[in-house]
């Protein structure tokens, strides 16, 4: 089974650790993290990311920041906003972002608030 | 004209988790319908039911308004703000998770189920600073009437949320007709029926039914039978 590969960016450690766990034990999925944007672009250059999921605490100028960064180096990834924190939409948001991809239909889960 | 989305009981997610027996309105958890994910800031509507003595340990959350009514039983609640309480028939509880809480929520009693909506919203400001807040309402208030409960005003009569949302409880006599006003243009209603039979604009409603209405500036509302109401007003761009 391909995995799909996760970075996530958070600012509250523990909900970022909370989040890694539970992406991590989901076979589909494969999931590494940072509280810390250069980190973040650091892991995203050294690794393969089908999708970035921006969690609590970044503001709109680093969301702005990074969404250029990424998809200037890879136009295909994408970069949706997590929300809840918890278990409830990651899987959701995760479903919607790759939908999204092959079919062409947006949800505004990702990134709602622009 | 008005729009309407209608969404009938039968046709909601189901998750039996043993402890806990969850229908869901909207996409949540492993429940993934692309044609229901939200109305509008509306995200999550949970009716849930949780076994004696089980519940939600403790998980975190962010940059939600997460609100639950309890409609039979005892939940306990605990934040990492501090925050121990218990939340019963007639109260209502918001947490705006901001920047990042965890909390649990249990059902106090080891000797019957509790069961409360879980609902969350998409705030209108990310990242504020979490907060926690439960109110107790005079349910008489709400006999006959439209008893706001939700609101986006500190100083409201029920609790507040980031968010331009209301949401109103009604207790309802057989044949009695109301209308409810939309407080702020653009605004939809997601009306939930608790139970009974309602009609709302024409629309034959049962118990646990739910229907959106959006693009108009007022709902007519109508008991077929006893019923209880909950009408969520909120914004359909976000």
């Amino acid at each position: 089974m391909q995995k799909t590969h996760i970075l996530v960016v958070c600012r509250h450690e523990e909900i970022l650790q909370t989040i890694l766990r539970l992406l991590n034990n989901n076979e589909r999925w494969s999931a590494i993290g940072t509280s810390d944007d250069e980190k973040a672009v650091e892991m995203f250059h050294q690794h393969s990311f089908d999708l970035v999921m921006l969690g609590s605490g970044i503001s709109d100028e680093s969301e702005n920041k990074l969404r250029k960064i990424f998809t200037h180096q890879n136009p295909l990834v994408k970069v949706i906003q997590h929300f809840g924190g918890g278990s409830g939409l990651l899987s959701n948001e995760i479903e919607a972002a790759l939908s999204n991809n092959e079919s062409g239909n947006f949800n505004v889960i990702d990134n709602h608030f622009k | 004209m008005a729009n309407t989305i209608l969404h009938k009981a039968k046709t909601r997610g189901h998750a039996n988790h043993g402890w806990l027996d969850s229908y869901h309105s909207f996409s949540f958890a492993n429940y993934y319908n692309p044609e229901r994910i939200h109305f509008g800031a509306l995200r999550v509507l949970n009716d849930d039911t949780v076994s004696a003595g089980r519940g939600f340990g403790k998980h975190p959350h962010d940059n939600m308004e997460i609100i639950s009514i309890p409609l039979e039983g005892d939940l306990q609640h605990e934040d990492s703000m501090g925050n121990v309480a218990v939340i019963k028939k007639g109260d209502i509880q918001a947490m705006s998770a901001g920047t990042g809480i965890f909390h649990s929520e249990y059902n106090k009693n080891k000797d019957e189920l509790v069961k409360f909506l879980q609902i969350w919203i998409f705030p209108n400001k990310k990242n504020v600073e979490p907060r926690y807040s439960q109110v107790t309402l005079n349910t008489e208030d709400r006999h006959n009437k439209l008893q706001e409960v939700l609101s986006p005003n500190a100083d409201g009569k029920g609790v507040w949320i980031h968010q331009d949302a209301w949401f109103h409880l009604g207790k309802l006599d057989k044949d009695f007709s109301t209308e409810y006003i939309i407080k702020k243009k653009g605004n939809g209603v997601y009306a939930f029926v608790l139970n009974g039979d309602i009609t709302i604009d024409g629309q034959p409603l049962n118990t646990r039914d739910g229907l959106g209405i959006w693009d108009t500036d007022k709902i007519k509302i109508k008991a077929d039978s006893d019923a209880e109401l909950l009408l969520m007003e909120v914004p359909m761009t976000i």
